[in-house]
């Protein structure tokens, strides 16, 4: 959000952070125009496609690890696994929605946000720690929300309008893309839009062996998506109805591991997903309702063709689907708000695999109660959560779950001048739960059934300070600070009982705390010649407090780096813009046991983007260029999965 | 889900393979010449899934100087991943290199390379009459000539997911697993096939339990084979025993392990077993005899000094020492492990720092 208010202010008024706002009146939005989550009760940072530029951001993965906080496990290249993890929670403590209602994975428990094609998204909004919002769907108040805005859904515009862009880079990639947006009368829009993506991703990179150093290539790893969605809009006088069906299919190789002295890996991943949601939204004097509701199905065909399998290949085949409803309301009078929602879910899988056709019901609530007074603002809210599972074929079923989940929240704006300086402090509190997936639940070999819910506790205090020092060359500076102490109880651990069985028990206990620091700088030096700096620093210590006798005992936790950062500078004028990126790491390990053999080096990658629009008339022609990994960073996230070297893109946008 | 499957993966790899027996002296001349009085080689698995390459390590018993990572230091690059069973024949050290999918021929004197021979996923190896055999997991036996370090054109077809090897009586013995068929209760498993030295065909196929993983041969060139079962997770718990075979090929369950080694007339063995479904768990150390399976030590190690996390267990054929492999503790299978060498009598000589999951002993 930072960055939206500083780098589009127009980009903001389109967009909201209220979901619940949501141009329901064009009036309202604009006297909204304030800067989006200055005053949120939690932290909160949002990037825009104005900012993807300025930022020099090529993909989803790399706008969301240069937020503060956030780990992205990255197996390499576009066709590699990418989930996010925020506060060292977990990948599974973070709820990703995409147009405002999350997007499900009762299996794995977490989401490939590899999967969202920075050029089909409009925004991306982390938020930690609960919602600012008081009314939401109850999932997206979770540990970690990444909120992604797709551009299918822009605003009411008149008329039609052609969108068209065309994405080409190294390592085999070429994007195409379209949208066609119509309206309809005054009050109603269609859009479809389609999406195409392949890539062989077969990146070079350097392989260490000892003394001994070589080049060589990623090799089994292209990738071909198709994906669609078509959306609907329509405004009632005091509500809005959006609607939205896509289609996405994804057909790749996996590369497997590099492996010292062979590369014979033969797996492949067909992942395919429908989904059809439906959002209603209600703004009435003190009143605020919604109802949603969403059918999800995915299916995902894997295999590894060995002939030392049964067969010659060990298939793996899953659907999933879900069937999702949420509404809730909120009514307001003398700066108390309160609001009740509700979820229910109904999420079933089924397989090829032994005990496997498994169900849940889940049915979240939550109250939230809020209370603003001059520069106070105090939210409370308790969410109760309820989990049923079900199962055929004689398999025992996961524990039921049920639990009530407090969280707490003050701001205080601290100071107000005239210049428009503000600084705003807040403190915040909040417990969440998640429960065991379908794959540490049922897994042959590995799952438990007796799996307690993994319970997560967050405190956590930060200010920001938001000020135009210079009407004239500082337009703007927005700096934050937060800090917090993370205690997880009850990690859904996989660890092996003796040589032969490995089991998924509850056994973790993570303590740890962080330091969050951003900064957002805009500076005009003549009329059209602007700089833009952003800075983020993350220093985050945890440590395994599980079992003294462990080699892990008093460590960091996997993949957590202590120290991290991004940077990015970028240079606009009316001949071509250019920005600059720095993203850092410091050293971590790829086990929670600190071997030598497991540590991942520090890294930082440069890359530079040259980017400019040009209108012809009606038309308007965005160009950009990208160079990634600048200097040829030779690095990896996961360990064994090479990171992409230097590499280019371009992209060529029109719309008319 | 990758990780998952990397778990399982790694998981089944561990499920299978051992060192093959290590040489009797009684046996005769053809068969490899180890004595087990210079010292012994531990190869340490390491953990694939969570990136840890293999090593080799090197007990030196004149000096009682252990070298960690003697392949590194000897050659500059690293052994590679999942090491599963060694045997020393001649002057050199032979590796099964499962992750890898290659055999290291390497001197046994100095560790360094001798050749790359490459080989899919091989699993259990062991030497007999010139040549060194080697089960690869994708159903068949490969042979290496020892004086031309090729491997033979022609690899013979044994059956699903062949495990360890071993060599006694002019044959060598193939424990067929069948383990990646779990779903089916490893039913094209259940045998351990015997294959003639003399011309590398098949000589019969001996019925044994669910399983098998692990097969030895006794001073009598009697072999035993251990049956892993179903770690409680099939329609019906399925135990592991050992079974014997005696030459003329029949075949009887014999006594309860998971880890044998055999020195002479004594099987040794480690049973550690844990009811997947029930979490129950049995850990004991036992001799026994190999003729009559009668117990000769009910417990044969100090219960004083019992490893935290065992693996595998090793008997050296020349001073009669009990080495016992293990992970750090039950929940620590990453960090470096220890070998454990125990006097006949049961008592500890020494604790050694191996390197990651110590998976085999073989002794030179």
């Amino acid at each position: 959000m930072a960055v939206v208010c500083l780098c589009s202010p127009s980009a903001l008024a389109q967009q909201p952070t209220d979901s619940l706002s949501l141009q329901l009146s064009e009036a309202r939005v604009a006297a909204s125009r304030r800067p989006a989550g200055i005053s949120s009760s939690v932290p909160a940072r949002r990037i825009d496609s104005t900012a993807f530029r300025r930022m020099a951001i090529t993909t989803t993965a790399d706008a969301l690890r240069r937020m503060n906080g956030v780990n992205v496990r990255d197996y390499g290249g576009a066709g590699g696994l990418k989930t996010v993890s925020v506060r060292g929670l977990g990948a599974a403590h973070t709820t990703v929605t995409y147009d405002g209602l999350a997007v499900s994975n009762a299996r794995q428990g977490q989401t490939d946000i590899g999967r969202f094609h920075l050029d089909n998204l409009s925004s991306i909004t982390l938020t930690v720690a609960g919602s600012d919002r008081l009314l939401t769907p109850v999932r997206n108040i979770a540990s970690a929300t990444v909120e992604l805005q797709s551009v299918g859904t822009a605003p009411l515009r008149k008329g039609t309008h052609l969108a068209a862009a065309l994405s080409q880079g190294s390592f085999g990639m070429v994007n195409p893309t379209f949208r066609l947006t119509q309206s309809a009368g005054s009050r109603t829009q269609v859009s479809i839009g389609g999406d195409f993506f392949h890539a062989r991703n077969d990146y070079p990179f350097t392989l260490k062996n000892g003394t001994q150093t070589t080049q060589e290539r990623r090799a089994n790893s292209n990738m071909q998506v198709w994906s669609t969605e078509a959306n609907l809009l329509h405004r009632f006088t005091h509500s809005q109805l959006t609607a939205k069906a896509s289609y996405y299919s994804n057909h790749r190789r996996l590369p497997g591991q590099v492996v010292l002295y062979t590369e014979n890996n033969n797996e492949h991943l067909e992942e395919e997903e429908a989904a059809a949601q439906t959002m209603w939204k209600y703004s009435r004097n003190a009143w605020q309702a919604f109802a949603a509701g969403k059918f999800q199905w995915q299916t995902s065909r894997y295999a590894d063709i060995h002939p030392q399998y049964p067969g010659g290949a060990s298939r793996q085949h899953y659907t999933q689907r879900e069937w999702y409803a949420t509404g809730g309301a909120s009514w307001g009078t003398n700066g108390w708000n309160a609001a009740y929602a509700a979820d229910y879910a109904f999420q079933n899988i089924n397989s090829n695999m032994p005990g496997s056709h498994a169900a849940r019901h889940s049915l979240l609530q939550a109250l939230s109660l809020r209370y603003e007074a001059g520069p106070l603002k105090a939210t409370a809210r308790l969410t109760g959560s309820l989990y049923f599972n079900k199962t055929k074929d004689g398999i025992t079923a996961a524990r039921d779950a049920h639990r009530l989940t407090p969280e707490a929240s003050v701001v205080w704006k601290a100071l107000k001048d005239n210049h428009g300086t503000t600084l705003h402090t807040r403190i915040y509190y909040k417990e969440s739960f998640r429960v065991p997936t379908f794959t540490e639940a049922y897994y042959y070999h590995l799952g438990s059934q007796d799996l307690r819910p993994e319970l997560t506790r967050q405190l956590g205090a930060g200010l920001t300070l938001s000020a135009a020092p210079s009407s004239t060359w500082w337009p703007s500076l927005r700096l934050t600070a937060d800090g917090y102490y993370n205690r997880i109880d009850d990690k859904i651990t996989s660890i092996p009982y003796n040589l032969y069985v490995w089991r998924t028990i509850n056994m973790g206990r993570v303590r740890g705390g962080g330091l969050e620091l951003s900064a957002d700088s805009r500076w005009r030096a003549h009329d059209k010649h602007h700089i833009f700096l952003t800075l983020a620093y993350t220093l985050q210590c945890a440590t395994d407090r599980t079992d003294p006798a462990s080699g892990s005992y008093g460590k960091q936790p996997a993949y957590m780096p202590r120290h991290a950062g991004s940077t990015a500078v970028a240079y606009e004028n009316p001949w071509v813009n250019l920005s600059i990126s720095c993203t850092a790491s410091g050293q971590r390990y790829s086990t929670h046991e600190h071997l030598p053999d497991t540590r991942l080096p520090a890294y930082a990658e440069l890359g530079f983007a040259l980017y400019r629009s040009f209108t012809l008339g009606k038309l308007r022609l965005d160009l950009r260029a990208d160079l990634i990994n600048a200097l040829n960073t030779q690095y990896e996230i996961v360990r064994r999965y090479p990171m992409p070297g230097r590499a280019y893109k371009l992209t060529l946008r029109a719309n008319l | 889900m990758k990780q998952l499957q990397l778990a399982l993966i790694t998981l089944l790899a561990a499920l299978n393979f051992y060192a093959c027996a290590d040489d009797e002296p009684s046996l005769p001349p053809s068969q490899p010449t180890t004595t087990g009085a210079d010292g012994a080689f531990v190869l340490n698995q390491g953990n694939m899934y969570d990136g840890i390459a293999g090593t080799l390590d090197f007990l030196d018993f004149s000096t009682d100087a252990y070298t960690s990572g003697l392949f590194l230091q000897a050659n500059g690059v690293q052994l590679g991943d999942t090491p599963q069973a060694g045997v020393v024949y001649g002057s050199r050290l032979y590796v099964a290199m499962y992750g890898s999918n290659l055999v290291w021929c390497i001197d046994a004197a100095s560790g360094r390379i001798v050749r790359q021979i490459a080989m899919p996923s091989p699993e259990g190896i062991c030497a007999a009459d010139g040549y060194v055999y080697v089960s690869c997991n994708d159903g068949y036996l490969a042979r290496i000539d020892t004086l031309s370090l090729e491997a033979d054109a022609k690899r013979l077809e044994v059956g699903p997911n062949p495990a360890g090897v071993c060599s006694a009586n002019g044959s060598v013995y193939v424990a067929i697993s069948d383990g990646y068929n779990y779903a089916n209760d490893y039913a094209n498993g259940f045998r351990v096939v015997r294959v003639n030295t003399s011309d590398f065909s098949k000589q019969a196929e001996i019925i044994v339990g669910m399983n098998p993983n692990i097969v030895q041969a006794d001073a009598q060139g009697n072999i035993f084979a251990v049956c892993q079962g179903n770690y409680g997770m099939g329609t019906t718990e399925v135990k592991p025993e050992v079974w014997k075979i005696t030459p003329d090929n029949s075949a009887s369950t014999f006594v309860p392990a998971t880890s044998i080694a055999v020195r002479e007339n004594t099987l040794y063995t480690i049973y550690n077993y844990t009811n997947y479904t029930t979490n129950e768990s049995t850990l004991n150390y036992r001799a026994y005899s190999c003729e009559t399976g009668a117990v000769l030590k009910e417990n044969l190690l100090s219960l004083n000094d019992l490893p935290a996390a065992p693996i595998s267990i090793f008997v050296n054929p020349d001073d009669g020492h009990i080495y016992v492999t293990g992970d750090r503790s039950v929940y620590d299978y990453n960090s470096p492990g220890y070998v454990y060498r125990y006097a006949p009598d049961g008592s500890l000589v020494k604790r050694y720092d191996a390197g990651s999951h110590p998976f085999a002993v073989v002794f030179k």
